[in-house]
């Protein structure tokens, strides 16, 4: 009886496992890995002891770049000074639940707290729904070290620019409390200046920008390159951080205390 | 999507008559049996007419049909068309074991933000694959028991893979294992003649 309920649960185990997939855009099967989720890293990165300087690493779109996603996770180890890691976004390229496993595989190896936000090719097939039930939700804020971090969902053209992504109410509200936090830095996967962006909605993202509290940066992924500038001649600066498969990401030092206008640096590294 | 569902599923089901008109003027092939699979990237479940097309290719087997998967999985149909070709086999009293079957497979993929035609939101080529379709190889391995001149029934065992997931592996041989891209299905086949 006893090796009949051991064969019994070994056959459960084995025909439920990843492996005996449903559809390539299944959902609701992934392997729910508690320390990809984005509230998990959060609380480890508020935990952190507070400080005057913020070292962060951002990059984005991995997709389908797994070896060179590997390097980058084994230099950013190697960092002498490096508190967490932002992912501007394109974590699958397919939308796929195996895409996440995999890139879950090497962003689990990360040393430091690490996020993520949305980016299109996430959206594709049932990839939002999966993203979401990986990581957590797709627009969400936190305050680490009196800095208030906004990552939101910019993919407007994967919602046939319908005037709600972005979700500028939300990110209104998000920097509402000025009281709470010294400055803010918005991060997402579109840029605003870009034809995959809701340009309807794109004057009012540029005005949050403008009128919130000291915004030190808005920064996004998509275009796979390293770019920094400020577009709209308003003092705000936007950056575009690269994708691994260009071997470059950004190295950007926060100083949320400065007196000074401009509150980082930020350099393109090689690896 | 769902015309699209409709169309295949008529057209298929046109080819089944055809198919069975023939099998009434020489039972000796074509529609041989059918399949019931769980997983395999088909659907949860999946189901197929089993055909042998070449009186002369008895090895050669082609299977036509459809898969689904329920609401909490995704709610996903597909159509799925398999051609596979036996090489060698053992045979002991009524059993035949088959080790080794290659095959490839097409399907279509129905569901919610899944394209035949990328829709007008997106330039052209925007994304380079279609969404709907995938394509990939598969091996069998495969036990018969033959119930009796005509009827016998089968367990199969397959692994797949598709064009996606090979175009993921190929430039990532270093980080991602071969075993990574291959997924299972298993289920049994029904011979009735």
């Amino acid at each position: 009886m006893k090796n009949n309920i051991a064969v019994l649960a070994f056959l459960l185990t084995a025909f439920s496992c990843n492996k005996f997939e449903y559809n390539v855009y299944e959902v609701d099967r992934q392997v729910n890995d508690p320390v990809v989720k984005t509230q998990y890293n959060i609380d480890r990165l508020l935990k952190l002891p507070r400080k005057d300087t913020l070292h962060v690493v951002f990059f984005g779109d991995p997709q389908r770049f797994y070896d060179d996603t590997e390097d980058l996770v084994e230099a950013v180890n190697a960092l002498p000074l490096v508190d967490a890691v932002f992912i501007c976004g394109d974590l699958a390229d397919f939308g796929l639940n195996r895409e996440y496993y995999l890139i879950n595989q090497q962003l689990k190896l990360l040393k430091v707290p690490f996020v993520t936000v949305v980016g299109n090719h996430d959206c594709l097939g049932n990839g939002l729904e999966v993203y979401e039930d990986t990581y957590g939700p797709v627009n969400y804020s936190f305050t680490w070290n009196d800095v208030r971090f906004v990552g939101l969902n910019t993919c407007g053209r994967e919602f046939n620019f319908n005037g709600h992504v972005p979700d500028l109410n939300w990110m209104q509200q998000q920097v509402e409390d000025s009281a709470n936090f010294e400055g803010c830095i918005f991060f997402s996967h579109v840029g605003p200046n870009n034809g995959d962006f809701d340009q309807a909605l794109e004057d009012g993202y540029v005005k949050i920008t403008e009128e919130a509290k000291n915004t030190i940066f808005s920064i996004n992924g998509h275009n796979h390159s390293f770019a920094i500038g400020q577009p709209y001649d308003d003092g705000i600066w936007y950056l575009n951080t690269s994708s691994p498969s260009n071997r470059v990401y950004s190295y950007v030092t926060i100083y949320p205390y400065s007196p000074d206008e401009k509150k980082f640096d930020c350099i393109p590294v090689g690896f | 999507m769902k015309k699209s569902l409709i169309v295949f599923l008529s057209v298929f089901s046109l080819q089944v008559s055809a198919q069975d008109s023939a099998v009434h003027k020489n039972s000796s092939y074509l529609l041989r049996g059918a399949e019931l699979q769980y997983a395999g990237s088909f659907g949860m479940v999946s189901g197929c007419a089993l055909f042998v097309p070449f009186k002369k290719l008895e090895k050669l087997e082609v299977g036509a049909g459809i898969g689904y998967t329920p609401p909490a999985y995704g709610n996903l149909w597909t159509a799925n068309l398999l051609i596979s070709c036996k090489l060698f086999q053992f045979k002991y009293k009524k059993l035949t074991f088959d080790p080794i079957i290659p095959g490839i497979f097409v399907n279509f993929n129905f569901g919610k933000n899944i394209y035949i035609a990328w829709p007008e939101q997106y330039p052209a080529n925007y994304y380079w694959w279609n969404s709907s379709i995938r394509y990939g190889p598969f091996i069998n391995s495969e036990l018969n028991y033959k119930i009796s001149d005509k009827k016998s029934v089968t367990y199969f065992f397959r692994v797949l893979t598709n064009d996606l997931y090979l175009y993921t592996y190929l430039p990532n041989t270093r980080f991602i294992k071969f075993s990574d891209i291959l997924v299972f299905g298993t289920g049994i086949k029904y011979y009735f003649q």
